[in-house]
């Protein structure tokens, strides 16, 4: 099977996560509150267009209103092919995570 | 919402979208723009914008690589090739590269001295709400020096008006703590505004205090150096001898920074120039800042104050104040673009070079690359595809033009030095301000590179494998028609430079040898100080008594540097006007020291003592215009604000021939001399030649008799002269610099390619001497054509040539005519010049044997 770098599995659980909100910059919020570091802009969205090459997302226009500027702001929504790959990762995270205790707990004591 | 967005470059907008898509654009351009807004409020605007400028390069180069990773394998053989090009063919590969490195070079050193020039005054903080107050003629000049009356006058009068500062540079004087004294000369005097206005950065003290009080000296960190050395300088007491007075230290700012347009060590309390100047509307005293309250617009206030003059004068006053924005005082200093010419021109010619390179370089790396069309060939048959042809040939050039950036920065580097030296600046290439200028530069060096390889890489791949594979391919002619043009363009440059060289040259010697109406040489000035002004005479009498002395005088100016003006009345003045009239004041023996010629009456004598009171003697131009038959006798009236009524009234007892009392950028003007022995603050003294040093030495041993506590300086009168045309001889150094620069650089290009040409006619050469053709016959064949596009070139470049230095020598009042004579010389030089770099070529083949280059390979 083909693997995702870490960031991509990151930015598709941050879409997903974000649902119908997921823009440039809530993304990058979000994968900053996930992560609790700042990220190079060149970080996201390098891999953010490599995702969408590969088909696993896709985008969708959507108009502003006046207020914010009137231009149009681009959603990013996850594709049937990323909800496949989001849950084959799940799948393969909890095999390879399979009777691991809680290893923090473990080292504390 | 932020009214300020942060704009994306085109070029960026561009890239983004190559690399990705539309959408991907604007993500991340909403994504940058909030960004700013949120650094924008915590950290202000500008460190906003390099923190988004950061991140928009972080996504261009993660996208870039992104998009260029899967191809690195192809990369390292394409670099691999173009290495093994470089190595094969070292001649061209030599020059291709050193042409590009040195017009790269240029532009480099040019681009630091532009960007130096630009950034002047513009550390303040306030830089945008500070404008010096000029005053603006009937005629539309300006002058820098309104009254000292005006500006506290203005923050009395407007709210808008923040802050003052009236500023007087460059007094000098002998300052002295303790044991230790030193002659200043960079002693600038303003109100207490000062620091307050301008962001000088305080070691110690405080800039809202420094000068409050009457004492108070603020000195900078190399200044206080000199005096304390480690011990802590606030509150030490420093004694001024031109004032007279003790000071106390203040403040301790950093050393002024090389780009700003003030240069001081000690800052003192403009009130030393005495109260009763400050407060006089009728004199032009000197440059004066204001600050405006944030949100003032600098041409409502303009407005306001237009009559201010009229309204403290009287209302047939014809001159009125005007604002200049702070960063535009140093670029055009009388309110006229003045260095910003320079700038100009210096930009314009760093252009021209760097084009050339570019060109060079393209006409060398498609000449060169028809030879490869088997290679082309080769690659299709194995299977490559156009597009990879293409990109190969494409990142072949970029490499080299990479290699070149990379040689002209450790170029600029070595002669960086040198540079400074000639220019008088501190410029240094590596630095963070400097980041924008090298990638300005990467991305030509990425535009030439693609420039340069598009030619053949979209030409040649177009070829059919079959057809380039046959051995008499003929693909070399094709695009010499472009290559022609280019190198008639390249040559236009360099006639036109030549040309320029020449102008310069001619007019720097102009300046140099022409009859300024006195005489400068051997003649030693040293500065005049109360010790020997009280005893004048008696030092004179002295002095003059030694040998190797010929004649000594005091006076305020130097006669060629003057510059002040005032009005005078004369009896019979047939009209109600005064004339305007420059003056200076001089002491005995001023004439013969400089050998300036009386025409008519006497100079100022001993035998007369009433000399030093009414005395006046007026240059041939007064007298011209007075218009009197025998104006020796006629009393004259001067409005000089600074003497007395009595002192006023004065008899004319001499004319003196014309001189140039200024740079020869101005034309003659009226001119009137006076005594007034508070004012001498040279000493002129004339040696004889050939007893120089012993005539120093008596100056030196009389000087340290009558004054033991001044250092004994001196300068040549020629030396100062000199530097009166610093800017002009910078210019005809860097002139002649760029000249040689841009034939060097166009010859290396016409060598590759008439090497180029004479390889692709070597069998038509051997058969045509198989047929007897002699060699200078051969040599006349090839180097018959060139010539032609050389003298095509100059053709171009005459008018252009023509119309700069008309537009630079209209700076001068008197200049040298722009003679056919010089343009006939540069078109000569570069024809030689061409000759010898083709014919060595030719040379070579036409005296080859036949049978080598006729032999079938």
């Amino acid at each position: 099977m083909n693997f995702l770098s870490r960031i991509e599995e990151i930015l598709l659980l941050a879409i997903w996560k974000l649902k119908d909100n997921a823009y440039g910059v809530s993304i990058c919020e979000q994968v900053e509150n996930d992560t609790g570091t700042k990220w190079m802009s060149g970080a996201i969205y390098a891999p953010l267009n490599r995702l969408k090459k590969n088909g696993y997302v896709k985008t969708i226009q959507a108009q502003q209103s006046a207020e914010k500027g009137g231009r149009p702001r681009i959603y990013y929504q996850l594709t049937k092919l990323g909800i496949q790959k989001l849950v084959s990762i799940q799948e393969v995270n909890k095999s390879v995570w399979m009777g691991v205790p809680d290893l923090n707990k473990k080292i504390k004591r | 919402m932020n009214k300020q967005d942060f704009r994306v470059p085109k070029f960026a907008r561009f890239l983004i979208r190559r690399l990705s898509d539309q959408d991907m654009l604007s993500s991340i351009e909403e994504d940058l723009n909030h960004r700013f807004q949120d650094t924008a409020e915590v950290k202000g605007e500008s460190n906003a914008g390099i923190h988004c400028a950061l991140h928009l390069v972080s996504v261009i180069f993660s996208l870039a690589l992104e998009s260029v990773l899967w191809r690195i394998t192809m990369l390292r053989s394409y670099l691999k090739i173009a290495i093994r090009q470089l190595i094969r063919q070292k001649g061209y590969s030599f020059i291709n590269v050193m042409g590009l490195t040195i017009g790269m070079a240029c532009f480099i050193l040019i681009g630091l001295w532009v960007k130096d020039e630009l950034s002047f005054d513009r550390f303040h903080e306030n830089k945008d709400r500070i404008y010096r107050i000029l005053n603006k003629m009937s005629d539309g000049s300006f002058s820098p020096n309104p009254t000292y009356a005006l500006a506290p006058a203005l923050k009395d009068q407007h709210p808008d008006v923040e802050e003052f500062s009236r500023v007087w540079f460059q007094a000098s004087s002998l300052v002295k703590y303790g044991e230790k004294s030193f002659i200043e000369d960079n002693i600038s005097m303003a109100d207490p505004g000062f620091f307050r206005m301008f962001s000088f950065p305080f070691i110690m003290g405080d800039p809202e205090t420094a000068l409050a009080e009457r004492d108070a000296i603020v000195l900078t960190e190399n200044a206080a150096q000199r005096y304390f050395g480690n011990e802590n300088p606030i509150g030490k007491v420093l004694h001024l001898y031109s004032q007279n007075a003790d000071l106390r230290v203040t403040g301790v700012i950093e050393d002024i920074p090389g780009n700003s347009h003030f240069q001081f060590d000690f800052m003192i309390r403009v009130e030393f120039l005495g109260e009763d100047r400050l407060a006089r509307w009728e004199e032009w005293t000197g440059p004066s800042y204001i600050l405006l309250r944030p949100n003032v617009s600098a041409d409502a206030f303009a407005a306001k104050i237009k009559d201010i003059y009229k309204q403290h004068l009287n209302p047939l006053v014809t001159y009125s104040p005007v604002l200049q924005p702070l960063t535009r005082v140093y670029l055009y200093q009388l309110g006229v673009a003045g260095r910003v010419k320079q700038v100009y021109l210096f930009s314009l010619i760093a252009a021209f070079i760097l084009l050339m390179a570019c060109i060079n370089f393209m006409n060398l790396t498609t000449a060169r690359s028809a030879k490869r069309a088997k290679e082309v060939g080769m690659r299709k048959v194995i299977g490559a595809v156009r597009p990879q042809i293409i990109r190969q040939y494409l990142g072949e050039a970029c490499v080299v033009a990479f290699l070149a950036l990379v040689l002209a920065l450790a170029l600029v580097e070595l002669v960086l030095p040198q540079f400074n030296l000639a220019t008088g600046k501190t410029l240094v290439l590596l630095s963070q301000a400097n980041f924008s200028l090298i990638l300005t530069l990467i991305m030509i060096t990425v535009a030439t590179g693609i420039l340069a390889g598009s030619y053949p890489a979209l030409f040649l791949s177009s070829f059919q494998p079959t057809h380039t594979l046959k051995s008499q391919a003929k693909v070399g002619n094709k695009g010499s028609g472009i290559r022609r043009i280019l190198i008639v363009f390249q040559f236009a440059i360099s006639v036109a430079l030549i040309v320029c060289t020449f102008v310069v040259s001619q007019q720097l010697h102009f300046i140099q040898t022409q009859d300024l109406g006195l005489n400068r040489e051997n003649v030693v000035i040293t500065g005049n100080n109360q010790a020997l002004g009280m005893r004048f005479d008696s030092f004179r009498s002295e002095l003059s008594s030694k040998p190797g002395i010929r004649s000594v005088t005091c006076a305020a100016q130097g006669p060629t540097w003057v510059g002040e003006s005032i009005q005078m009345d004369w009896e019979g003045n047939p009209s109600d006007v005064m004339m305007p009239i420059d003056y200076t004041v001089v002491d005995f023996d001023f004439f013969e020291t400089f050998e300036m010629e009386i025409i008519q009456g006497r100079g100022f004598s001993k035998a007369f003592p009433t000399d030093m009171k009414e005395a006046c003697v007026i240059s041939e131009t007064v007298a011209k215009r007075m218009g009197l038959e025998n104006p020796i006798g006629t009393s004259v009236y001067m409005d000089h604000p600074a003497w007395k009524e009595s002192f006023r009234n004065a008899r004319i007892i001499g004319i003196v021939k014309d001189f140039h009392a200024h740079t020869f950028h101005n034309a003659i003007r009226p001119f009137v001399f006076r005594m007034y022995r508070p004012w001498h603050q040279y000493i002129f003294v004339k040696v004889e030649e050939g007893q120089i040093p012993a005539a120093l030495a008596n100056i030196e041993s009389v000087f340290k008799s009558f004054a033991p506590n001044y250092p004994f300086r001196y300068l040549f009168y020629n030396e100062a002269y000199n530097r009166q045309y610093m800017s002009e001889r910078q210019l005809g150094r860097l002139f002649n610099a760029f000249a040689l620069l841009s034939i060097f650089i166009s010859c290396l290009g016409l060598f590759g390619l008439a090497s180029y040409t004479v390889e692709q006619k070597t069998k038509e050469i051997g058969i045509r001497k198989v047929l007897g053709a002699s060699v200078p016959g051969i040599l006349a064949l090839t180097a018959k054509e060139f010539i032609r596009w050389i003298l095509m070139a100059n053709l171009f470049a005459w008018p252009v040539a023509y119309f700069v230095m008309s537009f630079w020598l209209q700076e001068f009042a008197y200049k040298v005519a722009l003679g056919p004579l010089i343009f006939f010389i540069a078109a000569g030089l570069t024809i030689f010049i061409a000759f010898l770099t083709v014919s060595y070529q030719s040379l070579k083949v036409a005296l080859a044997n036949p049978v080598d280059s006729l032999r079938y390979e």
